[in-house]
């Protein structure tokens, strides 16, 4: 029964998220819709800080490791420098400073990566955006050459019906002359007007280039802040190891040598001997 | 393994029934619906072209005369009809592009910038407490030999500092760089939107004066019934009177048939 009713919500799940996408695709598509020929409302979106959340945690971060090690430094100031209890715990607090770095450091790397992967997306769009473009240039200019074929047309009806009138005897502008030439003067102004509008459509076009291109940029940046990031991580640990040796050096503490490797006598004398000893 | 099966037929189902888009970003009227279009008007327009009811006009008979005119009109108007579906694909392309162009936004690294730069002054500060420390103990390092080790370790936190508020600083010119770019492309962008966006109401207002053209057309058709109404050869209307200047010339040049 629990099974079935799983299967249920499944389907009903599957269909209602493919009829959601079915209609973001139909939206605005439809056949009274493609009547309607008024230029969509454009809402203009300028610059926004998208990964404020990113930004926000690694800055929380920052402040909780400015802390921390403000307060190593204070600890140290003022501690007591043959205790061994004191010394250990100061080897602590200088490993905790160190994992609050590194965890800000992934903080920060993860909105650079977030940026890089906008910025990245943003490029691939405007790339892969250019075919498109090109196809409209040519759906105008397919217009233009409509209206001046039209153009053209009427001008050769024009002409052969001034030449039926004349044969004819008829003087006088006649009505049917008037018609004509105000459809020709409306296919002037069109020709006009899509001449204007592939020049509109070029400026928009060199406009998305220069886009492109600083979106190229942006991509590059971001990636010089992420190796930049990596860069800093080895640093940051060269300054904590070197505040712990200097601790090391205040209580004088003898660092231990790293423990031999095991003897491989020792490892296979059991075995020779049976395990007998 | 039923129920997989079972749970993949549903998918694969959902997936026939309701396809997803391709490309949404392009427009909303996919390349080939225009192309389709554009081909439909091209045959409208062949069509359209092997009709001539000015020619002869009035030297034909009116019922020919005026069958000629009728297909004429049939003709411009299924050839309008189908330039106003192809002129408003187009522009509605065009103007959606521009319509989602301007609601994209571009990222603006603004509030990091100010983070690290916050960063760079606590790695400032620490790097002053550091050589303050170094000075302090100049002097017993010369002597001393435990400060001469705690002063190179000193000195290698503070190479580390050195190179660390290095980062920070190209972090930061980073930063700026990357927000007057985002400013800038911002500009572009609303640029282009907005000429794209222009660019797509001409090209919807020249949709709409479809409707005008069509409206015109039938005007210029019924005047030419008219014409054909009233010159035509086998009009049952009079003709108009006296002599038209062509047929004047004509006269001059042709001399009169003797009545004998």
């Amino acid at each position: 029964m629990n099974r079935l009713l799983k299967y249920i919500f499944t389907t009903v799940a599957a269909l209602c998220f493919a009829f959601s996408l079915t209609a973001q695709q139909t939206e605005g598509s439809g056949p009274a819709d493609s009547q309607k020929n008024n230029a969509p409302e454009v809402r203009v979106a300028p610059t926004s800080d998208l990964y404020t959340d990113e930004v926000r945690k690694a800055r929380q971060l920052h402040s909780q490791w400015n802390g921390l090690d403000d307060e190593l430094d204070q600890a140290r100031n003022g501690a007591l420098l043959t205790d061994p209890a004191i010394y250990k715990r100061l080897r602590a607090q200088i490993d905790t400073v160190l994992a609050s770095k590194r965890v800000e450091i992934d903080a920060w790397r993860e909105y650079y990566q977030k940026s890089a992967d906008y910025w990245q997306s943003t490029l691939k769009s405007l790339q892969s955006g250019q075919p498109a473009r090109n196809t409209e240039r040519q759906d105008i200019n397919n217009m233009l050459i409509v209206e001046k074929r039209d153009r053209d047309d009427l001008q050769r009806r024009l002409t052969d019906l001034v030449k039926t009138l004349a044969e004819k005897g008829v003087t006088g502008e006649q009505p049917a002359v008037t018609d004509l030439k105000k459809l020709f003067a409306l296919k002037e102004d069109n020709v006009a007007k899509l001449d204007q509008a592939l020049h509109l459509f070029d400026s928009g076009v060199q406009h998305l280039d220069k886009r492109r291109e600083l979106a190229r940029s942006r991509s590059l940046e971001t990636r010089q802040l992420l190796r930049s990031v990596d860069v800093e991580r080895p640093l940051w640990e060269a300054l904590y190891s070197g505040k712990a040796h200097r601790l090391d050096l205040d209580f004088d503490v003898t660092i231990p040598k790293p423990e031999p490797p095991p003897n491989w006598r020792d490892k296979i004398t059991p075995r020779v001997t049976g395990g007998t000893q | 393994m039923i129920h997989h099966l079972l749970l993949l037929l549903i998918c694969v189902l959902a997936g026939i029934t309701f396809p997803a888009p391709a490309q949404t970003k392009v427009g909303i009227a996919p390349p080939r619906d225009v192309d389709r279009s554009a081909r439909k008007v091209e045959q409208s327009w062949k069509a359209l072209l092997n009709v001539k009811p000015e020619q002869n006009l009035l030297n034909r008979p009116a019922s020919e005369a005026l069958g000629e005119i009728d297909k004429s009109e049939r003709m411009v108007q299924v050839y309008l009809s189908q330039k106003k579906i192809y002129y408003s694909l187009i522009s509605r392309s065009i103007g959606a592009y521009a319509a989602g162009l301007a609601a994209e936004t571009d990222e603006d690294p603004g509030a990091a910038r100010k983070s690290v730069g916050e960063a760079l002054d606590h790695v400032v500060q620490r790097e002053q407490s550091l050589r303050k420390q170094m000075a302090a103990i100049e002097e017993k390092a010369a002597t001393d030999p435990r400060s001469a080790l705690v002063r190179s370790v000193l000195r290698s936190q503070l190479q580390a500092l050195e190179k660390i508020q290095a980062e920070t600083r190209k972090q930061l010119t980073a930063l700026d760089s990357a927000s007057q770019q985002s400013h800038e492309a911002a500009r572009q962008r609303i640029a282009a939107a907005a000429a794209l966006g222009q660019c797509a109401e001409i090209l919807a207002r020249i949709t709409e004066t479809i409707d005008l053209e069509g409206e015109d057309w039938a005007h210029y058709h019924g005047q030419l019934r008219s014409l054909v109404k009233t010159y035509s050869v086998n009009s049952q209307l009079s003709p108009p009177p006296g002599k038209t200047a062509l047929q004047e010339e004509l006269d001059a040049l042709i001399p009169p048939k003797d009545p004998k």
